[in-house]
């Protein structure tokens, strides 16, 4: 059965100077319990996909149909308020899913350690502590569908690697859907390997055919043995540029 | 923790009570998840904050009966000055700041589409009923702060009114609101202008007056503001013989249905482009 279905979508964004079309007839099926991967290069409207799966951004006109509760992308800061404490941002986002937020709050403060900060306001939180919480609070609600912009797991050291055992937990019993540049990323968390280009996502059962086309279309993809590195980077800058929602 | 997401048997299609009902009930869900958060918010800085809000349309009353008893006014209608304000003032509030606070909403809350479930809508409806709550509790504290001062016609005599031009002027002020919310995600002076227009307000409503005790023309002119009717209808919970010869309920429920089906229109057309 299908987990997000995207029939006939159009998105055009208004810039200041002419208009940018990054879609105009997309279509798409993500099956439920499939993972399914995105590759693409930069600006081909990777985020804009995420975004208008997500829901946070809504199309001109087409339909996207979604089967299931639906997460915010990991790691993504809106939903919080920096003057909240941890728990009661946890709380707020469980209660608007109909999920259970003590449950919630109880995993993050073990999974990430944070002891007694998960009572503090989140602008008080350090950096490596900020990015643990993210991480932690985006896999602690049983979504149907978690989706992803780039940054799938992340902290540092140990950390990062149980969050990546909990990235491939979480995949076991739901629907993962996220974007990346790095074909190791692929290899790693999909089940099913998909290329966005121009405006066209084609999907591929075996992750090699996938990776075979993106590197075929993008000449600039950097070399394999370098990518670990480069998925880092970004995260880091997506950490930065996001700060946490405004100040009251 | 075990997860275990419930997977859906079947797919929903169609709209059905049983689909409305579920609607319903998320949509619920969400109101009250946006009401708290925006509570627990406004205690942020301060745990009296929240205080301060219920205690400010009392204070603003005690301001005002200081200057009437220098100047030395007497009731328009009624032995007590203090009730006839305040019979006034709670509407006129329950207005102003119900309308006037949903202007706001969507940008203050900093959440629009940040959760799939979270709409624009609900953002200023949270905002719209926590208000609404927090005048009712208002009401409560001042005319028990009233009835306590000596004035035993602070309760009301026939409190089905009196609770009934509350519901309708929490009505009206709520579809003002939406369609202000609107608004105030395009054009964000229009708070300010708003502010200043909705204050005006107080001398048009009957704050001050009885609207029957007018020269005809003037009547008829001030009939006009649907915030009058509602202050007419919750007035005459609490005076036997009020005089309700210009209250019109029917204008009155008219105009709320009005704005409020404005309001919701105008969501709907501009949902895509509410910042």
């Amino acid at each position: 059965m299908m987990a997000v279905q995207l029939s006939d979508v159009a998105k055009t964004y208004r810039a200041s100077h002419g208009s940018k079309r990054v879609f105009e007839h997309l279509d798409a099926v993500f099956q439920q319990g499939v993972s399914v991967g995105i590759l693409g290069a930069r600006s081909v409207g990777k985020s804009t996909l995420i975004k208008l799966i997500g829901g946070s951004t809504l199309p001109d006109h087409g339909k996207i149909r979604r089967n299931g509760s639906i997460s915010p992308p990991v790691a993504n800061t809106q939903a919080y308020h920096a003057s909240l404490t941890g728990r009661e941002n946890l709380h707020f986002v469980a209660r608007v899913n109909g999920f259970d937020g003590d449950a919630a709050a109880q995993f993050v403060t073990r999974f990430a350690e944070m002891g007694e900060a998960i009572d503090q306001p989140l602008s008080s939180y350090t950096r490596e502590r900020r990015s643990r919480f993210l991480f932690a609070a985006s896999y602690a609600l049983p979504f149907d569908i978690f989706i992803a912009d780039e940054a799938l797991y992340g902290g540092a050291g140990e950390f990062r690697e149980r969050c990546a055992e909990l990235v491939q937990q979480r995949r076991s019993h739901a629907t993962l859907l996220f974007t990346t540049r790095s074909p190791q990323m692929l290899r790693r968390f999909a089940d099913v390997g998909a290329v966005l280009h121009d405006g066209r996502l084609q999907m591929f059962e075996r992750i090699g055919d996938a990776i075979r086309l993106f590197r075929a279309l993008d000449t600039s993809a950097a070399p394999e043995s370098d990518d670990g590195r480069d998925e880092e980077q970004d995260e880091e800058e997506r950490l930065v540029d996001e700060p946490f929602g405004p100040l009251a | 923790m075990s997860l275990t997401p419930p997977f859906d048997d079947a797919p929903r299609r169609g709209f059905g009570p049983v689909r409305l009902a579920e609607g319903l009930r998320t949509q619920g869900r969400v109101v009250i998840a946006l009401m708290l958060r925006e509570m627990r918010l406004r205690s942020v800085h301060s745990r009296l904050s929240y205080l301060l809000a219920l205690l400010e349309p009392i204070l603003q009353l005690t301001m005002m009966m200081g200057i009437f008893t220098i100047i030395g006014r007497r009731p328009d209608f009624g032995t007590s000055l203090l009730l006839f304000l305040g019979t006034g003032i709670l509407p006129f509030f329950l207005f102003t700041h119900v309308s006037g606070r949903t202007t706001g909403a969507i940008r203050a809350s900093g959440l629009v589409r940040a959760l799939a479930l979270v709409q624009p809508l609900d953002i200023m409806l949270a905002r719209a009923l926590l208000e609404t709550a927090t005048l009712l509790i208002v009401a409560i504290m001042l005319f028990t702060f009233i009835y306590a001062t000596g004035v035993k016609e602070a309760l009301p005599i026939r409190p089905m009114l009196a609770i009934e031009g509350f519901a309708a002027t929490a009505l009206l002020a709520i579809g003002v609101g939406l369609i202000n919310g609107v608004i105030g995600a395009f054009f964000r002076l229009w708070a300010l202008i708003y502010g200043v227009l909705s204050r005006s307000l107080i001398f048009l409503s009957g704050v001050f007056f009885v609207p029957d005790f007018m020269p005809p023309p003037i009547r008829y002119v001030l009939s006009w503001n649907p915030l009058l009717h509602g202050l007419e209808w919750f007035r005459s919970g609490f005076y036997l013989t009020y005089p309700t010869l210009t209250l019109d309920k029917g204008y009155l429920i008219q105009c709320a249905v009005i704005c409020l089906l404005l309001g919701l229109a105008a969501e709907r057309v501009f949902r895509a482009r509410l910042i």
